[in-house]
């Protein structure tokens, strides 16, 4: 049984579509990453997920259970740190786990719960009031943990969150599949997505356009590698000089860095080209394409 | 805002017992506690606490220390009776609709703006646990400033020479929370049906001025268009006029009170043992109910209005309240005058005896429910 199935799902905002028929499916005990930029439609993908809002056509299922018919009993399994929340200011912080785990009669340690969110003792007495935005972020993810749920939702959980944060956010979200739980997740910040993912699936424009894994999505791209040349001034034309070397997926620039998506075997050439076209060439690094490359790759073929 | 009272968890068992069974049995009882819990925190509501104390114990305090203005009878309870009918009755019917405004105007749209309402639905709520929460969570949140409200006024009461009669003041008590619940549960739904607090404040200042102010207008235009333009029997036009009036749940809330208070004195009828004597003619009591919803016409005239022609006050007080209208003639002082005054006949219909006013007040939740039902149940957040 797949933990999420989204088929045919369209979802119309006055003359706005923000979803134009969304077809994706995650297995149980996966951690899913699901990425795109933002107005992409994640948000409103997950909002259908949660019945937040009713989608126009197609149907959706979280653990085998009919997304608006059987909500009540989704949500008693599932964790859910939504995008754009705000918590009660005039309660404490224990007082919302509290809150939670009476709304799912779940009999959890609190404070063990706490303690993996990196939320202070001294904090969670406190009326959430006076919490930072990283603080309520960490708030949230330890409401949506209690209960052990079978399914977790993360709505662009990195927000607010210092590296650190964002690094015990990737612990926990391993954990939780070492439990047993499914992981579903959204970004468009692709970096920290790609060292925790099983899968991926890429929304753009409110359609998937891409669904694979972390490696399958680089081979399906084709490109292999990431040619990132240094230049000691910025010079216009370099990028198209870049493209037009056979075997070059497709290169941008950004001050006076050139990054070059191609075949492995034609970088000698495509340095060639970039100093014919007038480029100062300090240094150049070769690395494996990384998902804001792969990401590019499918935008633009898009366009 | 350093202090920490602990809540809840460990105290007394029997309040732990209770709060167990409540979440067993209920699914809105989470949100209600929660809701209850961060209201209570509120300073406004403290303030409230006490613009309703200094409000509610006023008039009695005049009672107290201005001798003069009070009730001087006050045999079988009637001078309480008086000070709640002419004026409690008032005071809540006035200030309790404000205050439901005031606790449910931003009860959902506030959620729905600040983002807490996405926490709030990613819960096991359904999206009606989360109205009712609101509504009953709001309402014990209205009973707090009540009740101290109440107990100092009793406290006064008790302290006046007007003899304090614990039953009728907790009937009253109990009767007020109903409208409470009733007013909440109209502003909460108001705000669940329209997007943001300005459209909720609007609409609700809109069911405010209605209910109050414009209803009884409604009500009797409504009489007359059927008496002039369609050219109905005053027994029909009248009964009209009687239920339109009941289902405005403030004059619902009067007939009953009205009717209760009534309940509670010897004579139901001030002055009908008077006008018994000097008319020399047996005249028998109305029923509380009957009373109460008879006078809920101007049926006495008042400072600036003649009152209802005789023509109409028999029809209300035969064909639709089920009394009997006597012409007496009076001899006082010498004079001989006629007047003429509804008596006690058969019962009141069914459809106007309290439970069945009582029901009418509540369908307004009953209303609130189903606006509910077509708007926040169906909206995308």
């Amino acid at each position: 049984m797949a933990a999420i199935e989204l088929d045919g799902v369209t979802k119309t905002f006055g003359d706005v579509e923000a979803l134009r028929g969304v077809d994706m499916e995650v297995e149980e005990g996966e951690i899913f990453g699901f990425l795109g930029p933002n107005g992409a439609g994640k948000t409103t993908t997950i909002d259908v997920l949660l019945d937040f809002v009713r989608p126009t056509s197609g149907s959706a299922r979280m653990l085998g259970l009919d997304v608006h018919e059987e909500s009540r009993e989704i949500r008693k399994r599932t964790g859910v740190l939504p995008e754009g929340f705000d918590v009660y200011g005039r309660l404490t912080g224990r007082q919302h786990f509290e809150f939670v785990s009476e709304a799912k009669d779940a009999d959890a340690d609190l404070d063990a719960v706490r303690e993996r969110v990196g939320l202070d003792a001294e904090d969670f007495e406190r009326k959430a009031n006076g919490y930072s935005k990283g603080m309520k972020q960490r708030l949230v993810l330890g409401m949506a943990l209690i209960g052990e749920p079978d399914l977790l939702i993360l709505d662009e959980p990195s927000t607010g969150l210092d590296p650190n944060g964002a690094r015990r956010m990737r612990e926990i979200v391993r954990e939780e599949r070492e439990r047993g739980a499914t992981v579903f997740f959204s970004s468009h910040i692709l970096g920290q997505v790609e060292s925790v993912c099983d899968r991926v699936a890429i929304l753009e424009d409110g359609e998937v356009v891409a669904v694979d894994s972390v490696e399958g999505l680089r081979e399906a791209a084709g490109t292999e590698t990431v040619f990132t040349v240094t230049l000691a001034t910025p010079v216009d034309g370099v990028v198209e000089a870049a493209e037009a070397v056979d075997g070059v997926e497709g290169a941008r620039v950004s001050d006076a860095t050139v990054i070059v998506r191609c075949a492995d075997d034609v970088k000698m050439e495509v340095l060639t080209a970039i100093e014919e076209a007038g480029g100062d060439v300090e240094d150049f690094d070769t690395d494996e394409v990384s998902l804001d490359e792969l990401f590019a790759a499918y935008t633009e073929e898009e366009e | 805002m350093s202090d920490e009272s602990d809540d809840g968890t460990g105290e007394g068992s029997a309040l732990a017992v209770f709060d167990e069974a409540m979440r067993e049995q209920f699914t809105w009882y989470v949100v209600a506690k929660k809701e209850f819990q961060d209201a209570i925190r509120s300073k406004g509501l403290w303030v409230l606490s006490a613009v309703f104390t200094v409000i509610f114990v006023m008039p009695v305090g005049i009672v107290l220390y201005i001798g003069g203005i009070g009730p001087s009878v006050d045999s079988g309870g009637l001078g309480m009776r008086v000070i709640i009918e002419s004026i409690y009755l008032n005071l809540v019917t006035a200030i309790l609709p404000i205050v439901a405004i005031f606790v449910g105007v931003a009860a959902i749209t506030k959620e729905r703006s600040s983002g807490s309402m996405k926490v709030l639905l990613s819960l096991p709520f359904s999206r009606r646990d989360v109205i009712v929460g609101k509504v009953l969570g709001r309402c014990a949140t209205v009973a707090v400033p009540f009740l101290v409200a109440a107990t100092a006024t009793a406290g006064f009461f008790m302290l006046s020479r007007v003899s304090f009669n614990g039953e009728m003041y907790l009937l009253f008590m109990l009767y007020s929370l109903l409208l409470a619940l009733v007013m909440v549960a109209i502003a909460v739904s108001i705000s669940g049906a329209v997007s943001t607090t300005v459209r909720s404040f609007l609409a609700n200042l809109t069911v405010y001025v209605y209910v109050t102010f414009l209803w009884n207008s409604v009500a009797n235009g409504v009489g007359q268009v059927l008496w002039n333009q369609v050219g109905v029997s005053r027994s029909i036009r009248w009964n009209t006029v009687m239920f339109l009036k009941l289902f405005s749940p403030t004059q619902s809330y009067k007939a009953v009170v009205r009717s209760m208070l009534a309940g509670f004195s010897d004579s139901v009828q001030p002055g009908l043992q008077r006008l018994s004597r000097q008319s020399g003619e047996q005249l028998t009591q109305m029923g509380a109910a009957q009373y109460a919803r008879y006078n809920l016409f101007n049926v006495r005239g008042g400072f600036l209005s003649p009152g209802l022609p005789a023509a109409d006050k028999r029809v209300l007080c035969e064909n639709v309240v089920g009394a009997s209208y006597r012409n007496v003639t009076v001899t006082a002082q010498n004079q001989t005058q006629t007047a003429s005054v509804c008596t006690g006949g058969s019962d009141l219909p069914f459809y106007l005896s309290d439970p069945a006013v009582v029901v009418f007040m509540l369908s307004w939740v009953g209303v609130a429910a189903a606006v509910s039902y077509y708007t926040f149940d169906r909206v995308d957040l």
